[in-house]
């Protein structure tokens, strides 16, 4: 099967799609937190594809990297940040975390 | 493609750890993309520390959070409509973003280009690689941080 542009572009737009749904139906902070890898992973997908598009490979991969390496620090903080939602008040329900709220 | 099933199921499963190995293999199906598109240091970058690093944290995450109950309630239609709303909204503006996009194959890929990636990152790009090393040691050190002082305050 030959892979054309608009097939990767499209297929990254959908998983972004459904990043922003999961983020908006769940309430869970782990669930957010994989729609948001998800997120991260189209916009990293689609970094890629355009430069594998242009031939100019390496800026975008190199940039790709870099996405990757922010995604995976992302993910350490807010879970560390979830665990110690967990240890105060015995639930990750980000509803529930909302007294700083103005 | 079947990335797109695996996210869904990432995003319906009502089991976390369930919706965690869903993605797992939506992350090892990118890393597939990336391969196909010629870029197998990415493919490579993406197993070990997406599939290898982060989908372990979220699965240690899931193990120390949870309470009781198993699964996660979903929310009721009141957030199901807007949230549809938004998400088709931004899948609808992107997918037709791609049909300015002349369309043409991907030109085959001759060689690899790792080594001159690896060459860029100890040359041009040696300030982003110090940073981002320097990022996560600092983000490492922070996430123990945190979640270790809240040990002792329950102490």
């Amino acid at each position: 099967m030959i892979l054309y542009t608009y097939h990767i572009f499209r297929v990254s737009a959908v998983l972004f799609g459904l990043g922003v749904f999961g983020m908006r139906v769940r309430r869970n902070a782990i669930s957010m937190l994989l729609s948001l890898e998800l997120m991260i992973n189209a916009a990293a997908l689609n970094l890629v594809a355009a430069a594998a598009f242009t031939g100019t490979y390496i800026s975008g991969f190199s940039m790709a990297v870099f996405v990757i390496v922010i995604a995976a620090a992302e993910a350490a903080v807010a879970l560390a940040i979830f665990i110690a939602l967990f240890k105060s008040r015995r639930s990750i329900d980000v509803d529930e975390a909302a007294e700083m709220k103005g | 493609m079947l990335t797109l099933l695996f996210a869904v199921c990432v995003i319906v499963a009502r089991d976390l750890v369930r919706a965690v190995t869903a993605l797992l293999f939506a992350l090892l199906m990118t890393a597939g993309m990336y391969f196909a598109l010629g870029a197998d240091f990415l493919g490579a970058v993406q197993i070990v520390l997406y599939v290898g690093g982060v989908v372990v944290l979220v699965l240690f995450g899931v193990m120390l959070t949870r309470d009781v109950e198993m699964t996660v309630p979903y929310l009721g239609f009141g957030q199901f409509l807007p949230a549809l709303i938004v998400a088709g909204a931004v899948t609808w503006g992107l997918w037709h973003l791609a049909d300015f996009l002349p369309r043409k194959a991907f030109p085959p890929v001759h060689r690899s280009v790792t080594p001159i990636l690896g060459e860029l990152f100890m040359k041009k790009y040696i300030v982003a690689f110090e940073v981002a090393s320097v990022l996560l040691v600092g983000v490492l050190i922070g996430a123990a941080y945190l979640v270790r002082r809240e040990v002792r305050r329950e102490e």
